[in-house]
């Protein structure tokens, strides 16, 4: 047990020096880029942090490569490595760091979330009005197309005060509704007065009447703007299961290049290693940030392929 | 064999700074590409465009960065040097004299370069830069359309089920300034003088405020996206030199240039200190503890810096000789209290 806490202990601290370090960098290039805009040094102070903690949401696994990378030739250059390697098999070595390893993939998960919080303080800093306040609900009902838009919302009270509602089948507009005067009833959106548009006819409604069930859950649990019901679940879900694979591929294969037997070897060709890891960093970072309009899915379906192939390519020396 | 331990120290310098600031640099310009990809609703095609152009102004990102960078670089060589014993064999091998030769050679040797890097390169390259992200904010200006979902910000959001060049077909839209809502055959993007225009074509639209509340069919319907101008090309502080800045008419300029030199002053204190750090010997385990607050003082007097330059260029009773002054002051103490830290 000596030994796992050992290396436990050797890789927080790699971890807290690569943090510290890398968030000072990022810090002073936001600082020097924020000099110039017109906002008190108070606000360009909060910024310029917020902006720094912003770029780990966006790249997360950097600092997990130099963690790694500081953490694993340290021990090389103590030669403790060696009798690591002695004493843990490759299997033993990511038991080690599975908590480590399952920590960095739930941020890859949530780091979308992170960044939209982040940008949405910033935003009230700077004091400017940016989407993301507003939610566009969109669901299909045969052939009629609805869409309900939730907006002006209001941070003091956690609360929209706009409901809008638009239905249209082959370009025409059957149906529109705007309510201002909203409130929640339970979990569900209600409204005391509302104007309608039907049937060629506007008409003013004034009674209370549940526009929208389980609001409440709908609102924290949808952080996008735009959200489609018919697509919602089976997509997000989709889009989960195919981001946890492709993050728990990309960390194994670089944990498992830094845990080689090559690196183990002296006089072994580091370049080598770091083209690798940055090949494998970069891949990970562009492939989800390509969309196509079609073949989406095969798409995915050869990136995470590839990633195997990468995998088995490494370890099958170990 | 003093030779070789001198060459010995300059290699393994200039090689940690330069890994140090590839990896920062490189992460820097990662964080940019991806951030203008999220803003823009990813945007496949364009990656390579995007990673070009932010590419051209990586050497003017550089510039603020090179001391902490050359500081970094210094820690982790002394820790290389320290595990291996390395540092207590160039201690007796090299003599006050060799050292002192040596740092001024090194100290010499960046200062050229940072000073190339800082009037000539990131200047050439930031001009080419700012042509570049020009085209591609004004192509982009508008933003992308992904999945059958165009948003341009916060103002319109069209859905469609086909597109054709700049013409989008069956679509329903959502303006957002009047809680609009269109149902139309087509939209046309267009592009008149300086303006973005919408016009849609064979539609309804409807419009429900505490204004007005209408619903209308039409034949033609033109929307102009009134914020959304071509943007012409500025020039800012980055596309001057030091000399040039100090010479500009306007004030913010030239306290920028003013700013310019007072950095070149603090690059010699940090290589002062990264030439000392190289060589500090203790019989610890580790010097965290001593490096950390070297790097934290450091950062203060980066913060410190950054706050005089604010006051300079908002404040017109903050004099030019102020924040020379406060600023040095700054710099000898840390410089000092460093020198009695790493003694």
């Amino acid at each position: 047990m000596i030994l796992p806490l050992y290396l436990a202990r050797k890789f927080f601290k790699a971890f807290i020096i690569c943090a510290v370090l890398s968030y000072s960098i990022f810090f002073i290039f936001s600082l020097m880029g924020y000099l110039g805009e017109k906002l008190s040094f108070k606000s360009i102070f909060l910024i310029s942090n917020l902006n720094s903690f912003q770029i780990f949401t966006y790249i997360p696994s950097h600092l997990f490569i130099l963690s790694l990378c500081l953490f694993v030739f340290n021990l090389k250059s103590r030669n403790e490595l060696i009798i690591i390697k002695e004493y843990f098999d490759l299997k033993k070595l990511f038991l080690i760091i599975f908590p480590i390893l399952a920590l960095f993939i739930y941020a890859e998960i949530k780091k979308e979330n992170l960044s939209n919080t982040i940008e949405r303080i910033k935003s009230n800093v700077i004091n400017s009005k940016k989407i993301g306040d507003t939610k566009i609900f969109i669901s299909l009902d045969g052939n009629t197309k609805k869409y309900t838009i939730f907006s002006r919302y209001d941070q003091d009270n956690d609360f929209i005060n706009q409901y809008l509602s638009f239905e249209s089948q082959n370009q025409k507009i059957h149906r529109g509704e705007i309510s201002t005067n909203l409130y929640l009833k339970g979990s569900d959106l209600f409204s005391n007065e509302s104007t309608v548009y039907e049937k060629n006819n506007f008409q003013y409604e004034n009674f209370n009447k549940r526009l929208f069930e389980n609001f409440q859950s709908f609102w924290t649990k949808n952080t996008g703007t735009i959200i489609k019901h018919k697509m919602i679940n089976a997509s997000s879900g989709y889009y989960i299961i195919h981001s946890i694979f492709l993050s728990v591929l990309f960390y194994f294969c670089i944990s498992m290049i830094f845990f080689s037997k090559k690196l183990v070897v002296r006089g072994v060709n580091i370049m080598k290693i770091f083209l690798l890891v940055l090949s494998v960093f970069l891949y990970y970072l562009l492939i989800p940030k390509i969309i196509l309009n079609n073949f989406q899915y095969l798409f995915h379906f050869i990136s995470i392929i590839i990633l195997i192939l990468t995998f088995i390519n490494i370890k099958k020396y170990e | 064999m003093i030779g070789r331990a001198r060459s010995y120290i300059i290699y393994n310098y200039f090689k940690y700074i330069l890994i140090i600031l590839l990896i920062f640099i490189g992460l820097i310009w990662l964080s940019q590409i991806i951030r203008i990809l999220e803003f823009q609703y990813s945007i496949s095609n364009q990656i390579i465009e995007i990673a070009g152009t932010t590419l051209l102004a990586l050497p003017s990102f550089i510039n603020p960065l090179v001391p902490f960078l050359i500081l970094i670089g210094s820690f982790m060589l002394n820790s290389k040097i320290k595990i291996s014993n390395e540092i207590i064999i160039l201690k007796q091998y090299l003599s006050i004299k060799s050292l002192r030769i040596l740092f001024q050679f090194l100290i010499l040797f960046t200062i050229i370069i940072y000073t190339i890097n800082n009037e000539i390169i990131s200047k050439k390259f930031y001009e080419k830069y700012k042509i570049k992200e020009l085209e591609i904010r004004n192509n982009l200006k508008l933003g992308s359309p992904v999945q059958n979902e165009f948003h341009i910000d916060d103002i319109v959001s069209i859905f469609f089920d086909k597109k054709k060049n700049n013409t989008f077909y069956d679509i329903e839209a959502i303006i957002y300034d009047q809680n609009q809502f269109i149902a139309s055959d087509l939209v046309e993007i267009e592009l008149s003088k300086s303006n973005f225009n919408l016009v849609f074509s064979s539609g309804e639209r409807i419009i429900l405020n505490d204004i007005e509340k209408s619903k209308t069919v039409f034949d033609k319907f033109t929307y102009i996206l009134e914020s959304k101008k071509y943007e012409k090309l500025l020039l800012d502080k980055d596309h001057y030199n030091t000399f040039e800045l100090i010479s500009h008419p306007e004030v913010e300029f030239r306290n920028h240039g003013h700013n310019k030199i007072f950095h070149y002053f603090f690059l010699i204190l940090i290589g002062l200190i990264s030439l000392k750090i190289i060589l500090f010997y203790e019989n610890k385990k580790n010097n965290y503890t001593k490096f950390s607050f070297i790097f934290l003082l450091i950062l203060l007097v980066q913060i410190l810096n950054s706050y005089l330059i604010y006051l300079l260029d908002n404040f017109n009773s903050f004099k030019l000789l102020y924040f020379y002054f406060i600023n040095f002051i700054f710099l000898i103490s840390t410089f000092f209290l460093i020198n009695k830290i790493l003694k």
